[in-house]
């Protein structure tokens, strides 16, 4: 009794406990910050470098070792990072920020405020990880009569019907009692307002009856609405008046959805009465423009599997898993009693759960893939997506504030800070690429401190940051890849953001188009900016070197300013080569996947076993040992068998055979009728468990420096084409005004 | 010449050296390179001019000046073409061929003595050298040089002593004149059996050392007038009147206040002693006493009569870390006020010249500051344009400034910012180094008249602030401006403690109060003396004495050479890479004959303090040692803990053994320091051990908590 006394944390009252380890975890954390006051006031640099490089030395030797991915030893690993970092930024704050005049201190604020705002983001991302929550364990209704009605949504503005169709027939496949699903097309592209509207009203006729009518083929509901207003929130809201399922199911159109997607979600919330929301991964089989251009060369991750294999699984431990617009499940009660899914900003999604988590209502996300999308195919796409992602989330930073919303827990509202602040990071990183040549070229003072210094406090905790990200997402990313996808939004986003900072209430919704083709290789006109990043990095080096000479004074700086120089370089032109335009032929994407699976050839008896190498909704790539070769556009009888176990047989044509030592790797068209070509998406997008195959093998490998090689291999050529371009149309220019004034 | 030749040359210096012996009360020898503190000069090109400054006492009466010339010039020079002048204060006094068959010359100048007044006289050497005669000649070319060897080069003052003036404005300048060389004396007497009167008697010495300036002074100290030496008399009345008694001098009436007075120095068989003064410091009350002693230490040559009394002295608002050349951090200081006039640089050897000042001893220098010198400056026209000013700090060149523009130029406001890791605490240097070249074609006859750089007074110069810790001991420190003991300029909150009451003592005392006031250039008016140490004392202090006297006064401290055991450090040197190796002896032994040491330690009764033990044998070899003390050579080599002097081994110089310390210390602002902060800082594995221990615990907890959180999560519920 005594011990318990002097000792609340072992007390048997689970507050007292939990106040107890508060204390100590303050305690902890005040005696660290002692120490790190202690190093910056009195430690001399070699003291400094010991104990900076010290810690990175423990780091590195952790890094490596599999034990320290899970807790305790995680924790440590975090703490160390995080000690780096708050000693950088005390240092920085306290020692480097010197008034030497108006401009300088304009210049050295705002790359100030972006390391700050850079070491935010990044301690917050600290917190955020601690401890990501993986393969939650599943959850079934215990009786068939307890399972709760479900509208499906699949909301479409101008998508191709192949795509509202293929989504349509997989969701009418999907694994749930018959009267309990409801499937609605939800279209915003024939709306009275469209239909009525001279210059539009021909196509969204048109487009009204074809999907009304396909619709009506797949045993669907169709609905559409008399205006476009609150785009897709909008939308919804319309469906969720026009429906009364307990549950509905948000599908983007191009989002097809597995059978199992219901039968792996619906039971959480029998377990959670409060929940509101299972969201699962958004997954993607077309590759990103990045990943066009590494075709070949490496199997990058992709973009967004950082968020939905890890960011997502640590926000879910935070009970802070938001809508993310598809893929997810959620109750409608709950969510009509927020009025239904939000609209005062163009993330809808985000700001739903925002409001229902702020009513105390729980989220869940569950990773595994369970849909399978498309990604857009260009830049131009890209951009535009992110560009309406960073609005609406900087839109709800500034409308709701979630660092003093009411309701959210501390660590909601670090999490919902921390994904509405991150959209900053274009400003940050403009200003990180202009910042070096600043000092360079206009010989503004923006950083004061040493050389000995910047590798005492700056450079082990630069290594760290790249240490800890890999740690942290290393199965979702390869090292170096966040810095280029940051840097190819970066310039676009930093505009959109601050004009929203201007007017919050401006953006609207635009939709992000998928299922574009492309015909031939170009570099994005885009890329342009990256030009100039460039140029002007290359003229600050050019400075620097004057400057070596002139000012030997400064060497120290020159070399830290001049390195940082090159890294914006280096790593504009590799984001130069991100943005080349690959060609997009085909409509459906291939999935290369290796599965067993059998052909016969008509009128035969005899089976062969062979395996998959590539899928489609069109057709199917396979190897086999045959005993003589097919002929082309000869039949095929193909039986193939998903996950689960069960079987599909297809007949197809070959279209390719190419024969190497015995084996002959065919090519083959599906020929498809109506109920074939429902067995065919049941066959392709219905099986969970080979998204999850494939989502797992994309986990980062060895080739990730010949990527980025390839990369900046194509930046240079860019760079060289562009300016062949450049001159020879200058050169045109020139002898066009040479002629018209020798005719005069 | 041979050995005859050899012989020849011995015999000369000696006749050289013993002529100006003869016939003159008083002789002053001084080797020129101790005047200028280089080895040589040495004279370039077809024309250069270089020289240095005499001192010669306001007291002397010159009568004559001798000048032992020793240079050596090119082989190559045309002696027809090529001569030597020298100069006395601009005027030439003598000129001789530089003769290329002996190119080794000593030579004896006698200065005319009215040429020469009291204060600086600039002794200079012009040369005009050639090596052709006919065509073309290059202006600079290598072997055109003529080096004077200062060391082998020596100058004889014979003089007398003036009358001293009996008026106390001889003390500002005629008493106490810096210029007096190669060293002074002063004696002081005072009851030495009155304990009251020690810290009076430390203010006088002190001012004293500050009217010497940088001129090493030495004192003694008895009860008694001392013959041949000025005296400064200090004591309460009825003291001084028993001693002026003795000689038949009385002290003019005085009722209240302090009173200081200036006499002849009577002799001991009756009458005076014109060339020596007896200054008196008195007062009834020893309030009165300490408040002459005030009033004397900063007297210039104000008043012109031959006594004062004095009822009020007040100091102005000291600041810490103020003294002399101290920069004070933020302010901007014009050259001018850093002692470094309008200075133009001319000619093809134009030189250099420097500023030089000090940063406060425990600065911790910020690498990543900038100190600002803001310059003015303006060159001549028609310089080739490969001329350049150099800015070099701490002998490290930081900026070149291009002399480019054919017709001269003049700037204003031209900003050099300095990276302040160039610094250090304590001395600095910034100089001025200066390319000038002519634009001479071949044949070209160089004119030299337009090559010249101005640097106005009015640049500016500013050092910004920086935190005050520095890690003890350090005697470097002591010797370098008596930090600590001068964090204030004053001495306050210093104590220097004597474990005997004997006259060597007290005189080691002075001499040690007179060193500290010369290195921080302020008259320590606060720092106090006394005969006990206790705990109750929170400021610095310093103890003199025998090693045995020093430890019973500190309690029984372990101090090297004290009766029983004791540990004694000796130096093991590894190699030339390595650090001297310490290895510790423990024995029972005691200092000798001419041996001593200097220690420092942090002060037993107040953490960031610091005592500093000044040990020795007795209190005669006490007074050796703190005489070894003055000397340049002695402090050059005082550093780290614990310095040991061996005056006796050696018969023409000290052998000094520094030791760095093992255990340190440290201490902020103030002399304040947390104990964690210094704690730390000394024991930086302990350090980087809390930061892993801490960064466990922190997991272990967070482990603890997000467990129990993470059971809620994966069931489903919120938490």
């Amino acid at each position: 009794m005594k011990s318990k006394a002097l000792f609340p944390f072992f007390n048997e009252d689970p507050k007292s406990q939990s106040l107890s380890i508060g204390w100590l975890l303050l305690g902890f954390a005040s005696l660290l910050m002692y120490l790190l006051k202690v190093s910056i006031d009195v430690f001399d640099l070699q003291r400094q470098l010991m104990l900076s490089w010290g810690v990175f030395v423990i780091l590195a030797c952790m890094y490596k070792w599999q034990v320290t991915k899970r807790p305790p030893w995680r924790f440590l690993f975090v703490l160390l990072s995080g000690f780096l970092a708050l000693r950088y930024l005390i240092w920085r704050s306290t020692e480097t920020l010197i008034y030497t005049g108006p401009l300088d201190f304009i210049a050295m604020t705002l790359l100030y405020l972006a390391e700050v705002y850079s070491l935010t983001i990044y301690m917050l991302g600290i917190l955020l990880n601690l401890w990501p929550l993986r393969n939650r364990p599943l959850k079934l209704p215990p009786n068939l009569e307890d399972y709760p009605t479900v509208d499906v949504f699949i909301p479409t503005y101008d998508e191709s019907d192949d795509i509202i169709r293929i989504t349509t027939i997989a969701a009418s496949q999907i694994d749930y009692p018959k009267d309990k699903l409801r499937i609605h097309i939800c279209d915003d592209g024939s709306t009275v307002n469209k239909r009525n509207n001279p210059a539009s009203a021909e196509a969204a006729w048109a487009r009204y009856y074809r999907l009304r009518r396909l619709a009506q083929d797949l045993g669907a509901n169709y609905i559409t609405r008399e205006t476009n207003v609150a785009a897709k929130a909008g939308n919804l809201n319309h469906a969720l008046h026009q429906t009364h399922g307990e549950l509905f199911l948000v599908l983007d159109c191009d989002h097809v959805p597995t059978h199992d997607i219901l039968r792996r979600t619906v039971g959480f919330f029998s377990a959670d009465p409060k929940l509101f929301l299972v969201q699962t991964p958004h997954f993607f089989i077309n590759p990103t423009p990045v990943e066009k251009n590494l075709i070949g060369v490496g199997n990058p991750n992709r973009e967004n599997d950082m968020f939905y294999k890890e960011i997502h699984r640590s926000l879910d431990f935070w009970n802070s898993s938001y809508f993310c617009g598809s893929a997810a499940l959620l109750r409608r009660r709950y969510v009509m009693e927020v009025g239904g899914i939000a609209g005062k900003t163009i993330t809808e999604d985000a700001e739903t759960s925002f409001h229902l988590h702020s009513l105390g209502y729980n989220s869940i996300y569950l990773d595994r893939p369970m849909v399978c999308g498309l990604s857009p195919e260009s830049y131009k796409d890209y951009i535009l997506q992110r560009t309406r992602w960073a609005q609406g989330m900087v839109q709800l930073f500034l409308l709701s504030n979630p660092l003093m919303a009411k309701g959210l827990s501390f660590h909601q509202r670090l999490c919902y800070f921390n994904f509405c602040f991150y959209w900053f990071f274009g400003l940050a990183r403009v200003m990180f690429f202009i910042a070096p040549a600043l000092f360079l070229l206009l010989s503004l003072k923006i950083y004061f401190a040493s050389f000995t210094q910047v590798i005492s406090y700056a450079v082990p905790y630069i290594f760290s940051t790249f240490m800890l990200m890999d740690f942290f997402y290393g199965r979702a990313r390869q090292p170096f890849f966040s810095e280029i996808y940051e840097s190819v939004q970066s310039i676009f986003l930093a505009p959109a953001v601050i004009a929203v900072l201007f007017n919050p209430h401006k953006p609207s919704f635009k939709v992000t188009p998928k299922g574009n083709t492309q015909e031939q290789d170009f570099l994005n006109p885009l890329a342009a900016i990256f030009f100039v990043i460039i140029l002007v990095n290359i003229l600050a080096i050019g400075a620097g070197v004057i400057s070596w000479f002139t000012d030997p004074i400064l060497r120290d700086t020159l070399s830290v300013t001049a390195v940082w120089c090159t890294y914006n370089v280096v790593l504009a032109i590799i984001s130069l080569g991100a943005f080349w335009e690959r060609k997009q032929m085909r409509q459906f994407h291939r999935i290369n996947v290796e599965e067993p699976m059998k052909m016969r050839l008509p009128g035969t008896e005899t089976d062969y076993a062979g395996e998959t190498m590539d899928l489609s909704i069109t057709g199917l790539g396979f190897k086999v040992k045959l005993p003589q070769a097919p002929k082309l556009s000869e039949p095929v009888i193909l039986e193939t068998t998903s996950s689960d176990g069960k079987k599909f047989v297809f007949n197809a044509v070959f279209k390719r055979i190419i024969e190497r030592n015995g084996t002959f790797y065919c090519g083959t068209e599906f020929v498809l009728d109506k109920q074939s070509y429902a067995e065919a998406v049941a066959y392709l997008y219905g099986d969970s468990g080979r998204w999850t195959r494939f989502w797992a093998k994309k986990t980062r490998n060895e080739k990730t420096f010949r990527m980025l090689g390839h990369l900046f291999v194509s930046g240079i050529k860019g760079m060289a084409e562009s300016m062949g371009i450049m001159a020879t149309s200058g050169a045109q220019y020139l002898l066009a005004l040479q002629r018209k004034y020798a005719k005069k | 010449m041979g050995k005859f030749g050899g012989s020849m040359k011995v015999l000369m210096y000696v006749v050289l050296w013993l002529f100006p012996l003869m016939g003159y009360a008083n002789t002053q020898q001084v080797e020129l390179d101790k005047l200028i503190a280089a080895p040589t000069l040495t004279l370039k090109c077809t024309g250069d001019e270089q020289g240095l400054d005499i001192p010669l006492a306001h007291r002397w009466n010159v009568k004559k000046v001798t000048l032992n010339l020793h240079y050596v010039s090119s082989i190559n020079l045309i002696t027809s073409q090529s001569q030597l002048v020298v100069k006395l204060n601009g005027m030439p006094i003598a000129q001789t061929k530089l003769d290329a068959l002996s190119p080794d010359v000593l030579v004896q100048l006698n200065l005319p003595v009215q040429y020469l007044s009291a204060g600086y006289n600039r002794l200079s050497f012009a040369v005009a050298q050639h090596t052709e005669s006919k065509g073309c000649e290059k202006g600079c070319s290598p072997d055109m040089w003529t080096t004077v060897d200062l060391k082998r080069s020596v100058l004889a003052i014979d003089y007398d002593n003036k009358a001293v003036p009996v008026a106390l404005s001889s003390v500002g300048t005629l008493l106490f004149d810096p210029k007096v060389f190669p060293q002074a004396e002063v004696h002081l007497v005072t009851d030495t059996q009155d304990a009251e009167q020690l810290n009076p008697l430390s203010i006088v010495a002190s001012g004293v050392a500050h009217h010497f300036d940088y001129r090493q002074v030495s004192f003694t100290v008895s009860s008694k007038l001392k013959p041949g030496v000025d005296n400064i008399l200090v004591g309460k009345h009825a003291f001084v009147q028993g001693l002026l008694g003795d000689a038949k001098l009385a002290l003019a009436d005085h009722e209240q206040g302090g009173y200081v007075s200036m006499l002849p120095l009577p002799q001991a068989g009756g009458g005076q002693d014109v060339g020596h003064a007896l200054v008196v410091v008195t007062g009834k009350q020893v309030d009165d006493v300490k408040l002459a002693a005030e009033t004397f230490a900063s007297m210039s040559t104000f008043p012109g009569t031959s006594s004062l009394s004095a009822y009020e002295f007040k100091l102005p608002k000291l600041r810490e870390y103020s003294g002399r050349e101290l920069i004070e951090p933020g302010k901007e200081y014009t050259l001018k006020a850093l002692n470094f006039p309008t200075a133009t640089f001319q000619g093809g050897n134009a030189g250099s010249k420097d500023i030089n000042f000090r940063l406060p001893s425990d600065f911790m220098i910020r690498p990543n500051l900038a100190a600002k010198l803001t310059l003015h400056f303006a060159y001549g026209a028609g310089m080739r344009d490969t001329s350049a000013m150099n800015i070099v700090v701490n002998g490290k060149i930081v900026k070149g400034i291009h002399l480019g523009n054919s017709d001269g130029a003049s700037f204003q406001n031209y900003v050099i910012e300095i990276p302040t890791r160039l610094f250090q605490p304590g001395s600095n240097r910034i100089s001025f180094a200066t390319e000038l070249h002519p634009p001479l074609k071949e044949c070209d006859l160089m004119l030299t008249g337009n090559m010249f750089l101005t640097v106005f007074d009015d640049t500016t110069f500013s050092f910004p602030d920086m935190p005050h810790f520095v890690e003890l001991p350090n005697l470097e420190l002591f010797m370098l401006s008596g930090f600590p003991f001068t964090r204030w300029a004053d001495g306050y909150e210093t104590k220097v403690v004597l474990t005997e009451t004997d006259d060597n003592t007290l005189s080691a005392a002075m001499n040690l109060i007179g060193l500290m006031t010369q290195k921080s250039g302020f008259p320590l008016y606060a720092i106090t003396l006394d005969h006990a140490l206790t705990a109750a004392w929170k400021g610095d202090f310093i103890v003199l004495g025998s090693p045995d006297r020093i430890s019973a006064v500190l309690g029984g401290k372990g101090l090297p050479f004290t009766k029983g055991k004791s540990a004694v450090p000796y130096a093991l040197v590894r190699d030339w890479a390595a650090e001297p190796v310490l290895v510790s002896s423990v024995q029972a032994s005691q200092l000798g004959e001419g041996q001593g040491y200097l220690m420092q330690f942090e002060s037993p009764y107040e953490a960031g303090r610091t005592g500093l033990v000044f040990a020795a044998r007795d209190s005669k070899n006490l007074l050796s040692m703190s005489e070894a003390l003055l000397k340049s050579e002695v402090q050059a080599q005082t550093e780290g803990e614990l310095t040991m002097l061996d005056l006796a081994s050696q018969e023409d110089k000290a052998i000094v053994k520094s030791f760095k310390p093992e255990t340190t210390y440290t201490t902020g602002k103030s002399g304040k320091k947390s104990f964690w902060q210094s704690y730390l800082y000394t024991h930086p594995y302990v350090y980087y051990g809390l930061v892993i221990l801490l960064t466990i615990g922190f997991a272990i907890t967070l482990f603890a908590v997000l467990r129990r959180y993470r059971k809620k999560r994966v069931a489903g519920r919120a938490v």
